[in-house]
C-alpha cells in the first residue's frame, strides 16, 4: 500500500546556495535538519517519509558554511542521496553505484509494538551466522559487515522475523510478541516443538504456574492442571509421596510410574524409602531433592506420538522435567523469599468425653458384664472428667514454611550463564521437632561459537535434602479416648499410666532421619556439519545418596514392657549414567520441511544399598552410632545393576503446514529381561492436519485455528524389577554355624517378554476469536497386552509370586478436555481462565483363565482394574441391633469365600481442575482449583473399630441401635467379642467402609503487587512483587473420614499461607 | 558417503548393544549353579534352612500357638488370629495358620532345590552329596509331619516347578506318611552319625540334624503307623546312640546337652532360644502364660514343676510360664538353644511301642527313666489302659511347651474331644482339630479343598 508523499514546495530563497548557516546538531533526525534550513532559506526539501526514515540521525556544527557543505555532511554515509532543481533539493535512495565498502559498522535497537525496547533478543546475520544480541536499552552493534547484510530476529517471546539490512548503517527493527499460546516452545523428546505444529499429546506447565505455588515437591504444582494425570499428595507430612497416574493403570502388577526425566536424564521415579521404612508411615517422594524454583517448564508426553521413541519405558507416559538456563542480557540478580504457616486443611468431628463415655457405658450394659480395671481403664483408671482433642494435639500444631532462592545470571548472545542458591525449611503440625530443609545449588552455561554451528550446553544441580519424622504417623492416634490421659507426669517423664495407655508422644521418640544428596550434571553438544546436517552427543550422571537413621529409644514404650534401644542404619546410592549420540538431518523442498533423526541411547543405572541394624545399646544416647550396637545384624544388601540400549529413529514432515507426519521407531535392549527376551521393537505414526491453513478455511472469521491429529503405536513397561531371570540364591539375615547361609530367594522364570501397551489417540484443537479462547479435546485408547506380572502363587510353592507373562489385557481409555482464553484484555484488566476435565476409564477386558486363577478374587472380567471385591452392606437388624449383609450365595450364613461379591470402584470418575489469572494495574490475582469425583474410598472405618471398644468415635455413632425396632445404620454399642464384633468386623470389610471422596479445593490462591510499574523506573531493580501465596485455602467434600485426597490413612494436606518478595536488580 | 558411514556405524552399534545389555549376577547375590559347584556353599545352602526356621521363630511358633489351640496355654493377647486361635475359632483367614503353612513349604522348596541341584551337581565331594542329602530329605519328612499333623491331607511338593507345585490336590494323610516314611529310610543310611559343622567336620553343636534325628522322627511316624516294633527298633537305637538324659532338670535346655537330638542354634540378636526370649515373663502377659489348670495337675513334688515352670505376680494376680529355658533376652553370652529333638521323648515313645507289644516291664522300665528325673516314684504293676494314661499323662508333663507335643498328641491319640471340652467348653467342636486349609491358598489353586468346619 503506497504511503502518502509529502510534499514540501516553498518559494524560493534569494540567498541561492551561497547562503551560509549556523548550527549545532546533536543526533539530530534529517527531518529537523531539514526543517531548520528550511526556516532560515528559500530551499525547500522534497522528500517521502519513507525514504527519509532511512537516513540515520547527524551530528554536527558548522559556522557560517555553505548550504552544499552542510548537505554534503547531511548526507555523508547515508543510504540517501539528492539533487537541486531550483530551489527544490529533491532525497532520493542512494543509487549504489559501487559496492559499499566491505568493512561496515551497522548499529540498530529491537522494540515491540509498544515502542518498548526488547532485552535478550538473539540477532544473526543470515549470510555469515555472525550473532549478537540485544541489550538491556534494545540496541544492538555489529562490525565488518558484508554488503549483503540479513537480520535475523529471533527470541523466546517474539515472533521471528527477517529484515534486509544491507543498505543501513542504523536499523530499527519492530517486532510482533507472541500473543498465542500455540506457538510457545513446548520440550519434547529429543527436541523442541510448538502446540501449533506437534503431532503428539503433550501438556506443558510453564515457570510462571510452578513459580505461583509455595510447595517444595515439583509434583505438588501438578496437580489439578494437566488433564490426563492425576496428582494425589499421600500424605501432608512434608517429604512424602505422591501417587501419580498418567491416562490410568496400563499394568496389573508393574509400576505405573510415568518416566522422568530432569535434562535428559532418566531419573528413578521409584521412593528411595529402603527396608527401614520411610517417615510418618509412608514413602518419601524421589523428587524431593529438586527445587521447583529451578525448573524452567515440566512437559506430560501422554500419546504414542509423544513416547513411542522412549519405547519400553513410555508406556505410563513421560515427565520432562527442564531445569532453568541462563539468558542474553545484562547481568541480573533475582531473589526470592517467603516465609509461611500452616494447618491441617480438615479434622474429623469427633465424640466428646460425655457421649463417650456413655457410649462406653451402653456398651457394658447392652454386653451384660461389668467392666474391670483391665478391660475398662477409661472407665476406672483414668480421670473421667478429662476432655482432650487428640487432634489438636497430635495434628493441630502450627508449621513454618520458609524459602530463599537467588539467581544471578546473564551472559552475551554466545554465552550464557546461570547459578542459582535455594534454601527450603519446613516443619510439620506435629508435637515435637519435626521437618524437613533442603539445600539447592544449580549452575548452568551455555555457550556457542561465533558461527554459532556449535553448541554446548552444561547444567549441574547439587541438592541437599534431609527430613526428620516420627515413624509412625500420628493421625492413627485420634481414636484415642477423649478422657486418656495426660501426657506428661509431673515430673516431665512421658506418663504411661501403669501401661493402661500407649502414650502417643511415645512415638514421637521412635524417628527416622533422612539425608538425601542428589547431583545431576547434564550435558549436550551439537556441531551442525552442514546447515542441514547436524551431530549432537547429550549425556548426563546422577548419584543419589539416600541415608536413612532410624532409632527406637527405650523411652519410646511402656518402660514397664522392658522395652529394648535399637536403631537401623540404611544407606542407598543410585548412580545413573547416560549417552545418546544423535544425527538429525533437515533438509526444505519448496513449503515442505523435512527432518530425521537418529540415534542411540546408552544407559547404565547401578544401585547399592545397604540397611543394618543396631541392638544391645547401653544407652539411647548412642543410638546414633552404629558402633555402639553391640550386636549389629543386616537386614538386607542389594548391589543391582540395570543395563538398556536403545536405537530410535524419528522422521518428521511438514507439507505447507498443513499437514504434519511424524513417525519413530525404536529398538530396546534391557537386562531387565532374560537373554531371549532381551530386545524388542516399538514405534509411532502420527499426524496432523492444520485445516485452519486451508485455503478455503480463510471464510470462516470466528475460527482462528483448527487442528486434527491422531497417532498410534506401540511402548513397552520395564518396570518389573531386576534380575527377575535368574535362579539367585542371597544370603540370609543370620549366619548359622559360624557361616554365612545362603537361601534362594525367588522363583525364576527365564522366559519372561514385555509387556506392551497399544496407544490410539485422535483429537481436535481449535482457536476461535483470534486464539483468545483455545481448546483441545482428547481421546485416548490405550490396550495393554501380555501382561507381565508377579502371579500370584499359592505359597506351597515355596513362593508367593512369579513374574510371569498372562494372556490379560487391560484397555484404559478417556476424553481430556481443555480450554483456555483470555476472557478480558484491556488497557486495566486481564483476565485468563483455563480448565481441563478428564474422564478416564479402565477396564478388564480379558483375563483368561481369570476363574482358576490366583486373580480371581481381585478381578473382574468388563471390570476395572481398580475395584475391591467386599461384602455388601444391607443395614443394621432392627431386632438385634447388629449390622447385616447380603448373602449372595445363599447358604445361609456370611463366608469370606461366598459373600464379597459386592465389586466397589476405587478410581476416579472425572477429575480435573480450573484456573484464573486476573491482574489488574499492578495487582495479580490467581486462583486454582482442583477437583475429582471419587464415589468411593476408603473411609473413616480404616482407623476407626466397633463402637463400644475403648477407641473414640465419630459423633455421628450417637444414632446407634438402642432397642429392638430402632431403625438405624449405627449398630449397638458392644464391648465383647460375639456377634456384634463378627458384625462389625464384616462391617469394616464390606462397601460400607467406602464412601463418596469427592472434592473441589482451592488448590492454590496468589496476590501479588509490583511495587514498580515499569522497569525503567528504578535505577537498579527491575522487578519489585510483594505477594501471598496460600495453599489448600478450602476444601469442599462430604467425605467420612480425616481428607477426601489422603483419606484416613495420613496427615491430611497441609493449609498454607505464605507472605513473600521478588526483587531483580539489574 | 557419509550416510553410509552414519549406516555402518549404526549397525556396529547395534550389534555391541547386545554385549551392553548382557549383564553378571548381582555381587550380593550367587546363582543357583554357583551354589552347588562348591561344598562350602552348598552346604551354606543346606545350614539357611535351620537359619530360617529359628529366624522364623518356629519353635516359638510351635510351641505357642498349638499350646494356646490345645490346653497349655491361655491366651493374652487381643489381636485377632491370636484369639480366634485360643477359642478355637479359627477362620480361613487367619494369618498364624497361614505362616504355618507357608514357612513349611518354604523350607520344603529350599530342600527340593538342593535336592534337584545336588543331582545336578558334579563338582560336589560324595560325602558332602550325600550328607546333604539326607539332611534335605529328613528335613522335607520333618516339615510334613508337622503340616499332616496341623492341616490333615496336605499336598506333596516334591520339585520346585511352580507350574506344577501351583495346581497339586491334596494327597490323604496315609499318602503323606508314607512319602515322610520313605524319605527318612532313605536318608538315614546316608546321614552322619556324629554332628557336622559348615566344613562337614565333627562338632559338639548338635545343630545340623543327623543320623539320630532321623531315626527319632522315623520312630514317631511307626507310632503314627502303629508299627509298634519297628517303633520300638528305632527308638532303640536312638537311645543307644550318644545321648543321656540330664539328671538335673534345670541342665536339660542347655545348648548342646546331652539329651539333644537336634537344636537350632540361636541366630536373632539378643536372644538365646526364641522361645526363651518370646514367653520368659517380666510383666503382664501379652501373649500367652501356662493354663492354671495344667499347673494345678503337677504332683506337688514334680521338678518338672519346681523347675520347668515359674510365675510372676502383678498387680496380685500370678502368671505362670515355661522355665525350660532360662534365659529371656540380651544375656552376655549364649547358653541354650531353641529343642527341637530330644531322648526322654524316644523314652515315652518305645513306653508306648512296648506296651503295644505287650512288653509291659520294658515299657515301666522307659517310662521310670523319666519319671525318676522328675524326682516322682517308679510305676509298677500297670497294664493297658492304666499304663498308656500314664504314659500319655508323662508326656504331657515331660513335653509341655516343645513343639507343640500336647496338640499333636491330642490328636494322634484321638482324645482331643474328650479333654479340649473341658478348658475350651462349647467352643470346642471336632472339627477344631485339623487348622483350615488357608484361604488365599485355596484363592490360589483351586484344587486345594477345605477342611470341614471352616
Amino acid at each position: 500500500m503506497p504511503k502518502v508523499l509529502l510534499l514540501v514546495v516553498l518559494f524560493v530563497s534569494l540567498n541561492g546556495l551561497a547562503q551560509t548557516f549556523t548550527f549545532s546538531f546533536q543526533r539530530a533526525s534529517l527531518a529537523k535538519v531539514f526543517a531548520q534550513i528550511e526556516q532560515r532559506s528559500d530551499y525547500r526539501f522534497l522528500y517521502s517519509e519513507e525514504v527519509l526514515a532511512l537516513g540515520s540521525p547527524v551530528s554536527f556544527t558548522v559556522n557560517n558554511t555553505p548550504l552544499d557543505s552542510i548537505l554534503r555532511l547531511c548526507f555523508f554515509q547515508q543510504p540517501l542521496g539528492y539533487t537541486i532543481e531550483g530551489k527544490h533539493i529533491i532525497v532520493k535512495k542512494r543509487i549504489i553505484e559501487k559496492p559499499t565498502p566491505l568493512t561496515r559498522e551497522l548499529r540498530g535497537k529491537v522494540v515491540d509494538m509498544q515502542n518498548e525496547p526488547l532485552a535478550g533478543i538473539t540477532i544473526t546475520i543470515k549470510q555469515t551466522g555472525m550473532a549478537t544480541a540485544t541489550d538491556a536499552y534494545g540496541e544492538f552493534v555489529f562490525m565488518n559487515l558484508p554488503v549483503k547484510t540479513t537480520l535475523v530476529v529471533t527470541g523466546g517471546e517474539i515472533i521471528p522475523q527477517e529484515v534486509d539490512a544491507s543498505q543501513n548503517s542504523y536499523q530499527l527493527i519492530v517486532v510482533e510478541q507472541r500473543m498465542s499460546v500455540l506457538d510457545e516452545t513446548m520440550v519434547i523428546a529429543y527436541g523442541k516443538t510448538s502446540r501449533r505444529l506437534s503431532t503428539g499429546t503433550v501438556s506443558s506447565v510453564k515457570r510462571e504456574e510452578i513459580s505461583k505455588q509455595p510447595v517444595s515437591n515439583i509434583m505438588s504444582v501438578l496437580a489439578g492442571r494437566v488433564p490426563g494425570l492425576s496428582v494425589f499428595q499421600n500424605s501432608g507430612a512434608p517429604g512424602t509421596g505422591f501417587d501419580i497416574q498418567l491416562r490410568g493403570i496400563n499394568s496389573i502388577a508393574n509400576g505405573t510410574d510415568p518416566l522422568i526425566v530432569i535434562d535428559g536424564i532418566p531419573y528413578p521415579s521409584q521412593t528411595l524409602t529402603g527396608a527401614i521404612g520411610g517417615g510418618a508411615g509412608t514413602s518419601a517422594s524421589p523428587l524431593n531433592t529438586l527445587n521447583p524454583a529451578d525448573v524452567e517448564s515440566i512437559e506430560i508426553l501422554k500419546d504414542a506420538d509423544a513416547t513411542a521413541i522412549y519405547g519400553s519405558r513410555g508406556a505410563n507416559g513421560v515427565i520432562l522435567i527442564t531445569t532453568i538456563k541462563g539468558k542474553a542480557g545484562k547481568t541480573s540478580v533475582t531473589a526470592n523469599l517467603y516465609q509461611g504457616y500452616g494447618q491441617i486443611t480438615r479434622k474429623m468431628k469427633l465424640l466428646g468425653t460425655t457421649d463417650y463415655l456413655r457410649m462406653r457405658r451402653e456398651a457394658y450394659s447392652n454386653d451384660g458384664t461389668i467392666p474391670t480395671n483391665a478391660n475398662a481403664p477409661d472407665l476406672l483408671v483414668w480421670d473421667t472428667t478429662r476432655q482432650t482433642d487428640w487432634q489438636d494435639v497430635l495434628l493441630g500444631n502450627t508449621m513454618h514454611s520458609t524459602d530463599a532462592k537467588v539467581n544471578l545470571s546473564g551472559g552475551s548472545a554466545l554465552t550464557q550463564f546461570l547459578f542459582g542458591l535455594g534454601y527450603h525449611k519446613e516443619t510439620t503440625v506435629y508435637p515435637g521437632r519435626f521437618g524437613e530443609n533442603r539445600k539447592t545449588a544449580n549452575l548452568n552455561v551455555s555457550h556457542a561459537s561465533t558461527d554459532k554451528r556449535f553448541q554446548f550446553s552444561v547444567s549441574t544441580t547439587f541438592a541437599d535434602y534431609g527430613t526428620t519424622l516420627p515413624q509412625q504417623d500420628l493421625v492413627s492416634f485420634i481414636t484415642l479416648s477423649p478422657n486418656a490421659p495426660k501426657l506428661y507426669n509431673d515430673d516431665g517423664t512421658l506418663n504411661w499410666q501403669n501401661g493402661t495407655w500407649i502414650n502417643p508422644l511415645g512415638r514421637t521418640k521412635a524417628i527416622i532421619s533422612t539425608t538425601t544428596t542428589n547431583l545431576i550434571s547434564s550435558l549436550s553438544a551439537s556441531y551442525k556439519l552442514l546447515p542441514s546436517l547436524s551431530i549432537k552427543i547429550s549425556g548426563g550422571y546422577n548419584r543419589l545418596e539416600n541415608n536413612d537413621h532410624s532409632i527406637n529409644p527405650k523411652s519410646a514404650s511402656n518402660p514397664l514392657g522392658n522395652p529394648v534401644s535399637t536403631a537401623q542404619f540404611g544407606r542407598k546410592t543410585i548412580t545413573t549414567l547416560i549417552g545418546e549420540p544423535q544425527v538429525e538431518y533437515q533438509f526444505l523442498r519448496n513449503k515442505n520441511t523435512f527432518s530425521i533423526l537418529a540415534g542411540t541411547t546408552f544407559q547404565q543405572n547401578s544401585q547399592y544399598f545397604l540397611y543394618q541394624r543396631g541392638t544391645g545399646y547401653a544407652s539411647d544416647e548412642l543410638l546414633n552410632s552404629l558402633r555402639s550396637a553391640s550386636q549389629v545384624t543386616t537386614i538386607s544388601e542389594g548391589d543391582i545393576l540395570y543395563k538398556y540400549v536403545g536405537l530410535f529413529s524419528r522422521i518428521k514432515i511438514n507439507l505447507e503446514n498443513k499437514y504434519l507426519i511424524t513417525a519413530t521407531l525404536r529398538r530396546d535392549g534391557s537386562s531387565r529381561y532374560g537373554e531371549e527376551n532381551r530386545f524388542s521393537n516399538f514405534g509411532s505414526i502420527g499426524a496432523a492436519w492444520i485445516f485452519s491453513n486451508e485455503k478455503w478455511f480463510s471464510n470462516w472469521k470466528f475460527l482462528s485455528f483448527g487442528k486434527l491429529k491422531g497417532s498410534a503405536g506401540i511402548t513397552g513397561n520395564d518396570q518389573i524389577g531386576d534380575y527377575k531371570y535368574l535362579d539367585l540364591y542371597s544370603p540370609y539375615t543370620y549366619s548359622y554355624l559360624g557361616s554365612t547361609v545362603f537361601y534362594p530367594e525367588q522363583l525364576y522364570n527365564p522366559v519372561y517378554g514385555w509387556e506392551k501397551v497399544r496407544k490410539l489417540e485422535a483429537s481436535l484443537e481449535f482457536g476461535v476469536w483470534d486464539n483468545r479462547l483455545l481448546g483441545t479435546v482428547n481421546y485416548y485408547h490405550n490396550t495393554t497386552t501380555n501382561q507381565l506380572v508377579n502371579y500370584p502363587l499359592p505359597s506351597m510353592t515355596g513362593f508367593t509370586s512369579i513374574v510371569k507373562n498372562i494372556p490379560a489385557v487391560i484397555r484404559n481409555t478417556g476424553i481430556e478436555l481443555e480450554l483456555q482464553g483470555q476472557l478480558i484484555k484491556n488497557k486495566y484488566i486481564s483476565w485468563s481462565s483455563s480448565f481441563n476435565l478428564t474422564i478416564p476409564r479402565n477396564k478388564l477386558v480379558s483375563f483368561q483363565n481369570l476363574s482358576s486363577s490366583s486373580y480371581a478374587n481381585r478381578y473382574v472380567i468388563g471390570e476395572p482394574l481398580n475395584i475391591v471385591k467386599k461384602y455388601k452392606w444391607t443395614g443394621v437388624n432392627p431386632a438385634t441391633g447388629n449390622h447385616q449383609f447380603e448373602d449372595f450365595n445363599r447358604d445361609g450364613q456370611i463366608t469370606v469365600s461366598g459373600d464379597q461379591q459386592q465389586i466397589v470402584f476405587t478410581g476416579q470418575r472425572f477429575f480435573g481442575g480450573m484456573q484464573h489469572n486476573i491482574s489488574y494495574g499492578r495487582w495479580e490475582l490467581s486462583l486454582l482449583l482442583a477437583f475429582a469425583r471419587t464415589p468411593s474410598a476408603s473411609n473413616h472405618l480404616y482407623v476407626f473399630s466397633r463402637p463400644g471398644l475403648v477407641m473414640n468415635q465419630p459423633v455421628s455413632v450417637m444414632n446407634r441401635w438402642q432397642k429392638p425396632g430402632d431403625i438405624t445404620d449405627v449398630q449397638r454399642f458392644a464391648n465383647t467379642s460375639g456377634g456384634s464384633n463378627t458384625a462389625f468386623s464384616i462391617y469394616r470389610q464390606s462397601d460400607a467402609a467406602y464412601s463418596d471422596a469427592s472434592f473441589i479445593r482451592l488448590k492454590n490462591a496468589v496476590i501479588s503487587y509490583s511495587v514498580l510499574a515499569t522497569k525503567k523506573e528504578h535505577r537498579f531493580l527491575s522487578q519489585c512483587q510483594l505477594f501471598l501465596k496460600a495453599n489448600n485455602l478450602f476444601t469442599i467434600s462430604r467425605y467420612s473420614g480425616v481428607d477426601p485426597e489422603t483419606l484416613s490413612i495420613f496427615m491430611p494436606p497441609i493449609r498454607l499461607v505464605t507472605a513473600g518478595f521478588q526483587v531483580t536488580f539489574k | 558417503m557419509k550416510y553410509t558411514i552414519a549406516f555402518i556405524s549404526m549397525l556396529v552399534l547395534s550389534v555391541s548393544c547386545k554385549k551392553f545389555v548382557a549383564i553378571e549376577a548381582p555381587s550380593t547375590q550367587l546363582v543357583a549353579a554357583t551354589v552347588f559347584t562348591n561344598d562350602q556353599t552348598a552346604i551354606a545352602a543346606q545350614l539357611a534352612i535351620y537359619a530360617r526356621m529359628e529366624g522364623d521363630g518356629l519353635a516359638y511358633q510351635q510351641q505357642t500357638y498349638n499350646g494356646l489351640s490345645g490346653d497349655e496355654f491361655m491366651n493374652y493377647s487381643t489381636g485377632v488370629a491370636t484369639t480366634d486361635l485360643a477359642s478355637n475359632n479359627l477362620t480361613a483367614e487367619n494369618t498364624i495358620v497361614l505362616g504355618f503353612w507357608s514357612n513349611y513349604y518354604k523350607y520344603i522348596y529350599q530342600a527340593n532345590a538342593i535336592l534337584e541341584s545336588l543331582e545336578k551337581s558334579y563338582l560336589l565331594s560324595e560325602s558332602v552329596k550325600k550328607q546333604l542329602t539326607g539332611e534335605s530329605k529328613f528335613v522335607r519328612a520333618f516339615c510334613y509331619y508337622y503340616l499332616c499333623s496341623l492341616f490333615g491331607d496336605v499336598p506333596i511338593v516334591q520339585s520346585t516347578d511352580y507350574r506344577v507345585n501351583s495346581q497339586l490336590p491334596r494327597n490323604s494323610v496315609a499318602e503323606v506318611i508314607a512319602f515322610i516314611e520313605n524319605d527318612l529310610v532313605t536318608a538315614i543310611p546316608l546321614l552322619s552319625t556324629n554332628y557336622l559343622d559348615a566344613n562337614n567336620a565333627i562338632t559338639a553343636e548338635r545343630v545340623r540334624p543327623n543320623k539320630s534325628a532321623a531315626q527319632a522322627l522315623l520312630a514317631r511316624v511307626y507310632i503314627l503307623l502303629n508299627q509298634w516294633e519297628k517303633a520300638e527298633n528305632t527308638a532303640t537305637e536312638v537311645i543307644n546312640g550318644n545321648y543321656q538324659l540330664v539328671t538335673n532338670p534345670d541342665l536339660v535346655f542347655l545348648k548342646n546337652s546331652a539329651e539333644a537330638i537336634w537344636q537350632f542354634q540361636s541366630v536373632v540378636p539378643g536372644y538365646n532360644s526364641y522361645p526363651g526370649a518370646q514367653l520368659i515373663l517380666t510383666t503382664t502377659p501379652t501373649v500367652a502364660a501356662l493354663d492354671t489348670n495344667f499347673i494345678k495337675a503337677f504332683a506337688a513334688t514334680d521338678k518338672r514343676k519346681l523347675q520347668w515352670t515359674k510365675s510372676i505376680t502383678v498387680a496380685g494376680k500370678t502368671y505362670y510360664y515355661p522355665f525350660k529355658y532360662k534365659v529371656r533376652q540380651n544375656a552376655s553370652s549364649i547358653t541354650e538353644y531353641s529343642m527341637v529333638m530330644r531322648l526322654s521323648e524316644q523314652y515315652l515313645l518305645r513306653a508306648e511301642a512296648r506296651l503295644k507289644q505287650n512288653k509291659l516291664s520294658e515299657a515301666h522300665q522307659d517310662i521310670n527313666h523319666i519319671r525318676t528325673r522328675a524326682g516322682l516314684v517308679s510305676l509298677a504293676g500297670l497294664s493297658g489302659s492304666a499304663l498308656m494314661d500314664s504314659i500319655n499323662k508323662e508326656r504331657r508333663f515331660e513335653l509341655f511347651a516343645e513343639f507343640g507335643d500336647r496338640w499333636l498328641n491330642l490328636k494322634r491319640t484321638n482324645t482331643a474331644d474328650l479333654i479340649m471340652p473341658v478348658s475350651k467348653g462349647a467352643n470346642w467342636s471336632s472339627t477344631d482339630a485339623l487348622y483350615p486349609i488357608p484361604q488365599s491358598e485355596i484363592n490360589r489353586n483351586n484344587q486345594l479343598t477345605q477342611n470341614p468346619g471352616y
